[in-house]
């Protein structure tokens, strides 16, 4: 728990910082796959292991996948309908079959209307979820933290005793 | 000088201790909770699946040769909770690792040994109430309805209010009914009075005694003139418009008295009608004073229907229980929605893609029971084989299988033999069961509880055979059930009838209970027939049929001795008015058609005359013409 609130209050910190948007962007990214996975399954696993693996903002991660679940849940009728029409296509059923009898492959529970409409929908739309991410974290960062800076209530926060602690702090544990 | 901080790559290198840590603790999970977790995950859903308390000694797990064996397992038997109904020793699973890996569960070969049964529990199990049961969702009150229209349920009761001699009169003012004979009665008195004034006005609006009078003194008027060619043809003239118009007011007479016939035919019919009202009367007032007929269906249904009713239900459960693991037609859905429940949101559908003798994804190849009777008492010998139990039969091809054969000598249980075939490879799935007991020793059975009744058997030995299918909602069961050497305990409201039962099944060599059922789920028929039934109905004819009959009289007296006054006033009114009407109207109409004879006859003269005057014509003009050419 303690990691987890760690890596959100670096999220916040990241975001409000001037580098890192790709980072973060790319945390969205998989957050929103996270999302929109109805259960635990071997890609889910799999996008773990990279958050863990590749530097990529876990915070934004975990906060995205929060926010992705309830929208993936009111989208669940769409998902099944884009997985059986997938699902269903005649065409691609020697390939399903072959996955599906092979090793390991089943364990993404590919086969399911839901899993396999979530998962193409949010594979197809995660690089625009990144570009989308990258341009509104700028954004972000130009008009509201630029402008939140140059209120007097900010620099009187940065004059403030505690902000300087902070600072210190900062420099020397990171 | 500031110190400069490295750039970091793209691997996050300090998430290796944080893994290595969550790795640790997962296997830490793995050996000391996970077969922890499992026993009591497996131990709560056996419970609702069974329907009373499951316990599991030891679940233990071998993920290097994927295996699992569970030891010391005890089905609480939900009818004696001291009592497990089947507990065994242990039991073994091997998984195949070519499978688990495709996400699939193959079982070669299970071992299931050390069977026993009726082993007393240290503690008493819970019993599960029927709607939390797995499978029992939405499915009891058709059931249940459709035995309550089957069944009276009150029969016990019955035999207490009558036995004791019940106070129809007192029932009577509780119950509200409204007569339809009385609104018939009342109907009826309307229409007479409506009806009696239109006939009055009808028959005021005929020839009246002066009119047909007048006929009579015209018809004298023609008789006594008849002199001369001249005066006979004005008589004849007038004998001619006297039978037109005679005939014309028989007309009216005779249209009327018709009229008045079929409405008089339709009103008696009417009248008539009102026995067969108070028939149906007296059937709906004995329904709702509940006035059994103590034949002896009606007995045994009315005691023994909630064992058959459990059974039923049961039944019905393991079946939607089944059901639920198997991949679902689409004509199955159609027919039996109440069965299973929909997916849950979420979900979502899985679509299989299976190769020709692939495996399906879950499969119990065999799994072989023994048991051979120990030092424990309650141990016995069993033989029998499990097959194929897979939640894709069709695709498999094989029906699933179940054969348990055996005895506990010690318990004097013999003669156990079940067969067990669940056939989903077709679009038409089929299940059966024959289950057979030949001696199975019971205590404290409760055959019958109630607050009218209740009929425990102390001791018995009891023989059994159940055999029920079930096909697209077509159920078919049969139980037959026979206990011998049995010692009864009987309680009930009534001492006459707590007396009566007792002496009855005192008398009787062995008691026996059978029963069936058939149609689909929606619709069935339960038969159900006990000799307890036959002898309590020979019992109860000699004593209470006197009283049943004294009631019945006793509701015709109170509710329809006024009806019944009605009807005669009624009859005597209608009598009155028929007789007088049809009357007065057949009396003038005979003194009409007396004159249109008369008057005929002097018409039927009329010819002769025509040619007396046609000849004094003719001799007439002869002398004209003579005179005129002389």
């Amino acid at each position: 728990m303690t990691y987890i609130l760690k890596q959100i209050f670096q999220f916040i910190h990241l975001l409000n910082s001037d580098k890192g948007h790709k980072s973060i962007a790319l945390g969205i990214s998989c957050g929103f796959i996270l999302g929109m996975t109805p259960s635990l399954s071997l890609q889910s696993i799999l996008i773990f292991i990279c958050l863990f693996l590749f530097r990529i903002q876990i915070g934004a991660a975990l906060l995205a996948s929060f926010f992705f679940t309830f929208i993936a849940w009111a989208l669940d009728p769409l998902f099944h309908y884009v997985g059986t029409q997938i699902l269903e296509m005649e065409a691609l059923k020697p390939f399903f079959t072959y996955l599906y009898n092979k090793p390991i492959l089943p364990l993404t529970r590919f086969y399911n209307s839901i899993v396999m409409g979530s998962g193409v929908v949010s594979f197809l739309l995660s690089p625009i979820v990144y570009f989308v991410s990258v341009g509104l974290v700028k954004k972000y960062r130009k008009t509201i933290v630029q402008r939140f800076q140059g209120t007097k209530f900010w620099k009187a926060v940065k004059l403030s005793a505690v902000y300087k602690w902070y600072t210190k702090y900062e420099s020397i544990y990171g | 000088m500031g110190k400069t901080k490295k750039k970091k790559g793209i691997f996050r290198l300090e998430a290796i201790i944080p893994t290595i840590i969550v790795i640790i603790i997962l296997s830490l999970y793995l050996v000391f909770f996970f077969d922890s977790n499992m026993k009591t995950a497996l131990q709560w859903t056996l419970t609702r699946a069974h329907g009373a308390e499951v316990n599991i000694g030891q679940f233990k797990t071998s993920l290097k040769d994927l295996k699992i064996e569970i030891n010391d397992v005890q089905f609480t038997y939900d009818q004696n909770p001291k009592l497990n109904v089947v507990a065994f020793k242990h039991l073994d699973l091997k998984f195949l690792w070519e499978a688990i890996l495709q996400a699939k569960y193959i079982i070669p070969t299970a071992n299931l040994n050390n069977i026993q049964t009726m082993v007393p529990r240290k503690s008493p199990g819970y019993v599960l109430p029927q709607a939390e049961r797995t499978g029992y969702r939405g499915m009891s009150n058709n059931i249940k309805n459709q035995i309550k229209e089957q069944v009276n349920g009150n029969i016990l009761n019955d035999l207490h209010e009558i036995s004791k001699g019940t106070d129809v009169e007192d029932q009577l003012k509780k119950i509200q009914y409204d007569l339809k004979t009385d609104q018939k009665v009342k109907a009826l008195e309307k229409e007479l009075k409506t009806k009696e004034a239109e006939w009055k006005a009808r028959l005021k609006a005929l020839p009246k005694k002066e009119d047909l009078k007048d006929y009579e003194t015209r018809l004298k008027a023609i008789k006594f003139k008849s002199k001369g060619i001249k005066e006979v043809a004005k008589q004849i003239k007038e004998a001619s418009s006297l039978v037109k118009e005679v005939k014309g007011t028989i007309k009216t007479f005779k249209t009327t008295s018709k009229d008045l016939k079929t409405d008089l035919s339709h009103y008696k019919s009417e009248l008539g009608g009102i026995d067969n009202l108070i028939k149906d009367d007296l059937a709906g007032i004995k329904k709702k004073l509940k006035l059994p007929s103590f034949d002896s269906e009606s007995i045994s249904k009315g005691i023994f229907f909630p064992i058959i009713e459990a059974k039923l239900l049961e039944f019905k459960r393991y079946i939607a229980m089944a059901q639920s693991y198997f991949p679902k037609s689409k004509e199955k859905d159609a027919v039996d929605p109440d069965a299973i429940a929909p997916p849950e949101r979420g979900k979502g559908k899985n679509h299989y893609f299976p190769r020709k003798n692939s495996y399906p994804k879950f499969w119990l190849k065999l799994a072989n029971i023994s048991s051979v009777t120990g030092q424990s008492e309650y141990s016995g010998n069993f033989e029998g084989q499990v097959t194929n139990v897979t939640n894709n039969p069709k695709h498999l091809g094989l029906p699933i299988k179940a054969v348990i054969k055996g005895d506990i000598p010690k318990q004097k249980i013999s003669g156990i033999d079940a067969l067990i075939t669940v056939d989903h490879t077709s679009d038409k799935p089929v299940e059966k069961m024959e289950f057979t007991v030949a001696s199975f020793p019971t205590k404290n059975y409760i055959l019958s509880k109630s607050n009218d009744l209740s009929i425990e058997l102390l001791k018995s030995l009891l023989s059994s055979k159940v055999t029920a299918f079930h096909s697209n909602n077509n159920i078919k069961l049969k139980l037959n059930n026979q206990f011998n050497q049995a010692d009864y305990q009987v309680d009930a409201k009534s001492s006459t009838t707590k007396k009566l039962v007792m002496s009855t099944l005192q008398r009787m060599a062995a008691l026996t209970l059978n029963g069936s059922i058939e149609g689909t789920w929606k619709k069935f028929k339960l038969n159900l027939n006990s000799n307890l039934g036959k002898e309590l109905e020979s019992a109860i004819k000699g004593k209470i049929k006197d009283k049943l009959k004294e009631a019945e009289n006793k509701i015709k007296d109170k509710l329809f001795s006024g009806v019944q006054k009605s009807k005669d006033k009624l009859q005597a009114q209608f009598s009155q008015f028929s007789k007088g009407s049809l009357g007065e109207l057949s009396s003038k109409e005979n003194y009409l058609e007396k004159i249109k004879e008369e008057a005929a006859n002097i018409k039927n003269i009329k010819p002769d005359l025509k040619n007396l005057n046609k000849k004094d014509l003719k001799e007439k003009g002869k002398k004209l013409l003579k005179d005129l050419f002389n």
